[in-house]
């Protein structure tokens, strides 16, 4: 054991046996903090009213490492010293502090938390205690007193930000906490943005509170070379309908272990948990030993990073129950590198379901195609069941790019009857085979009559490739279909039916027929005898000058079409080479679109 | 009406209304190969042109701007910008500098 000497200095000295002990052990709440030029203050705020921290109790004893004290401090108090330098702050009674009530001119300063002090500080709250403390690193080895946590605020009797942006610390060995959780009752963004963070170690710990604990390990490990080894296995969170934002731009280690957890059997929300996860653990989740997976949305949920070119490889949900989820937007979105997604064949999917926006973009070589293994695939029946999805915008855009695969089981009964909006939805898509299309509806679209590329239809089908035939003669799209610019554009499509002879179809809102089938495959496009182009102001490039994108018969009902319904001026239809029909009502037709002011470039008359 | 026979060697070509300044040029291009594509007007100016150089010196000089027809071929194609340019250009990369749209910018 070690006595002080006489200028307070511990000194070892020897037990009877002859065997050297070490310095005294600490027993108050140790901090050390490092005064600036021009700012030797240093104030710990309660972050409490003054009647809330009455309440709370808060009476401590504060040695303020320069030979001077405050005893029975009951508030905030600040303290200023008389020179540049580091002073180890002992602290004992019944205390909080608040990183966030502080601010960083304070947090700043602290460099070092070297002991919690259980046997002296009793903790009123634990909340933000260390919130921006980015430059402390951790040395206690002992644990917090919460055995009585203030319960006087909706936030004081949780763990939440207690480290958060403490990114300065490299490792948490907090298992000796794990029977001394006292009364917290939440975990949310415990170690949010801890990103030097090499490991993290919960074992034991009972997060079964009335609380959550969303953001916990939220950015943890992001700076580091391996990522973070976050040890937390069989995690009880059986009691949060949240489960948000858990892993999110995190970079886990390889050796990480989330094993066995248990969520509210009830369900909970997924949302982003695990977007932008990065790390070797990151890049294989397997959720696999997990129950209870029930997610009432999966927004995001799985998301990849949007700079990276590499993000998870594999994802493992099997048992994961998804007949409650009503969204999938977003939700293994900008996963480049991932090639399976593991338990998707049990997913079940109804029609209250809303929400495949962007949830497949980037999935460059995800197989989820008849030819890839059985717990790969999403059953036929997931792709009929998004009748109440409303935003189809960029649902399938660079599906497959790297490597294409064959449509989907199912693929062709995708219900789109509740769309109101589709841009962009197959835009980069590759298969090796072209899907049945000709049951989408889109029967419920609404204008967004915004900038030209956030109009709907707008670049359907730009950059696809595999897809050869558009059926669209059974979309039963109304005037709300507001523009084909770039529609097929750079595709592989060889034909596109709009109608043939009397269609439902709606063309009267469609403004633009800008590049719609330029550098395409397109040779065929059927126009219904009906069309309405009245809304039509420009068809520049339409294709390229070299390109036949419609035989004679069907450049004639479009220019018959275009004569009879618009009376714009100042157009110009590049047409490339395609032909009509000389001599008779077309050419009448084409020289009245000219005479009205307009400019077409064809192959002339044959 | 004014227009380019198929078999004109002049396949370079403005069309503008009175006036003078970019806003009366309202297309200019490429109209294809001889042989295989014909334009036709109701534009009242047509002027056409043997070579892409002597097309970009006589739009530049209406325009008043050394760049404006090097723009109108490389951000032909983004939707922001209302470029006039149509057809192929063997000096400039069409659409070189249009946004590129595959990924609609969207807050998710």
């Amino acid at each position: 054991m070690g006595i002080l000497n006489g200028i307070g200095i511990a000194i070892e000295t020897s037990t009877l046996d002859g065997v050297p002990s070490g310095p005294a052990e600490e027993t108050k709440f140790v901090i050390e903090v490092e005064t600036t030029i021009g700012d030797l203050d240093f104030k710990i705020d309660v972050g409490l009213s003054a009647a809330q921290a009455t309440a709370a109790g808060i009476n401590f004893n504060v040695d303020w490492g320069d030979g001077s004290s405050d005893s029975g401090v009951t508030f905030d108090i600040t303290h200023t010293y008389p020179s540049v330098d580091t002073y180890t702050i002992k602290i004992d009674g019944r205390f909080t502090m608040n990183g966030a009530s502080m601010g960083t001119p304070n947090t700043y300063k602290i460099k070092k938390l070297k002991n919690w002090g259980t046997a002296e500080c009793e903790m009123a709250s634990l909340y933000r205690m260390f919130y921006k403390a980015t430059f402390m690193t951790y040395e206690a080895t002992d644990y917090p007193d919460v055995s009585n946590l203030y319960t006087g605020t909706g936030s004081s009797r949780t763990f939440g930000e207690l480290f958060r942006d403490c990114e300065a610390i490299t490792e948490l060995d907090l298992t000796g906490w794990a029977s001394n959780l006292g009364n917290a009752n939440g975990f949310a963004s415990m170690f949010f943005r801890c990103k030097n963070l090499e490991s993290v170690n919960v074992t034991g710990w009972d997060f079964n509170v009335t609380g959550n604990i969303n953001s916990i390990f939220r950015e943890v490990g992001s700076l580091t070379t391996n990522g973070c080894k976050v040890i937390a296995p069989n995690v009880n969170q059986s009691n949060s309908n949240l489960f948000d934002y858990i892993f999110y731009f995190a970079k886990l280690h390889a050796d990480t272990d989330i094993t066995g957890w248990t969520l509210r059997a009830a369900g909970q929300r997924w949302l982003s948990t695990f977007y932008g996860t990065t790390g070797d653990y990151g890049a294989n989740i397997d959720l696999s030993t997990w129950t209870n997976m029930k997610p009432t949305s999966l927004q995001s949920a799985f998301q990849g990073a949007n700079s990276s070119d590499s993000s998870k490889v594999t994802i493992n949900v099997t048992g994961m129950d998804t007949s409650i989820c009503t969204t999938f937007q977003f939700f293994i979105k900008e996963n480049n590198a991932l090639t399976s997604f593991i338990g998707a064949s049990g997913f079940t999917n109804t029609s209250s379901t809303i929400g495949i926006r962007q949830a497949f973009i980037k999935c460059k070589v995800l197989n989820i195609s008849p030819s890839a293994p059985a717990a790969n695939q999403f059953p036929a029946t997931f792709w009929s069941g998004f009748g109440s999805q409303t935003v189809w915008d960029n649902a399938f855009s660079s599906f497959g790019t790297t490597t294409a695969y064959a449509p989907p089981t199912g693929f062709d009964n995708l219900d789109t009857s509740g769309g109101t909006q589709a841009k962009s939805m197959f835009s980069g898509t590759k298969f090796t085979s072209s899907p049945d299309l000709s049951s989408l509806d889109f029967s419920g679209l609404v204008a967004v009559g915004s900038a030209p590329q956030v109009r709907t239809f707008y670049a359907m089908f730009y950059l696809s490739s595999g897809i050869t035939n558009i059926d669209a003669r059974n979309w039963n799209f109304s005037n709300d279909a507001e523009s084909l610019e770039y529609f097929a554009r750079s595709s592989s499509i060889q034909t596109i039916t709009f109608g043939s002879g009397f269609s439902a179809n709606d063309f009267s809102g469609i403004a633009s027929l800008k590049e719609m089938v330029r550098f395409s495959s397109v040779t065929s496009i059927n126009w219904p005898t009906n069309a309405d182009f009245s809304s039509v102001t420009t068809a520049q490039n339409f294709c390229s000058t070299s390109d036949v994108p419609m035989l004679t018969a069907q450049y004639d009902n479009f220019l018959t079409r275009i004569n009879a319904t618009n009376s714009n001026t100042g157009v110009t239809y590049s047409m490339g080479s395609c032909t009509y029909t000389g001599g008779g009502a077309v050419a009448t037709a084409r020289a009245a679109i000219v005479a009205a002011g307009n400019t077409i470039i064809d192959g002339g008359p044959v | 009406m004014a227009r380019i026979e198929k078999d004109n060697p002049n396949r370079w070509f403005y069309g503008k209304i009175e006036g003078t300044g970019e806003d009366s040029l309202k297309v200019l291009g490429y109209i294809g190969l001889q042989g295989q594509t014909e334009l036709e007007t109701g534009l009242p100016i047509l002027v056409t042109f043997f070579t892409e150089e002597e097309l970009q010196t006589a739009v530049n000089t209406i325009a008043d701007n050394p760049d404006y027809y090097k723009d109108q071929v490389e951000l032909e194609g983004d939707a922001e910008y209302d470029s006039k340019f149509t057809g192929e250009s063997g000096i400039y990369q069409v659409g070189l500098r249009a946004s590129e749209i595959i990924e609609i910018p969207e807050k998710s």
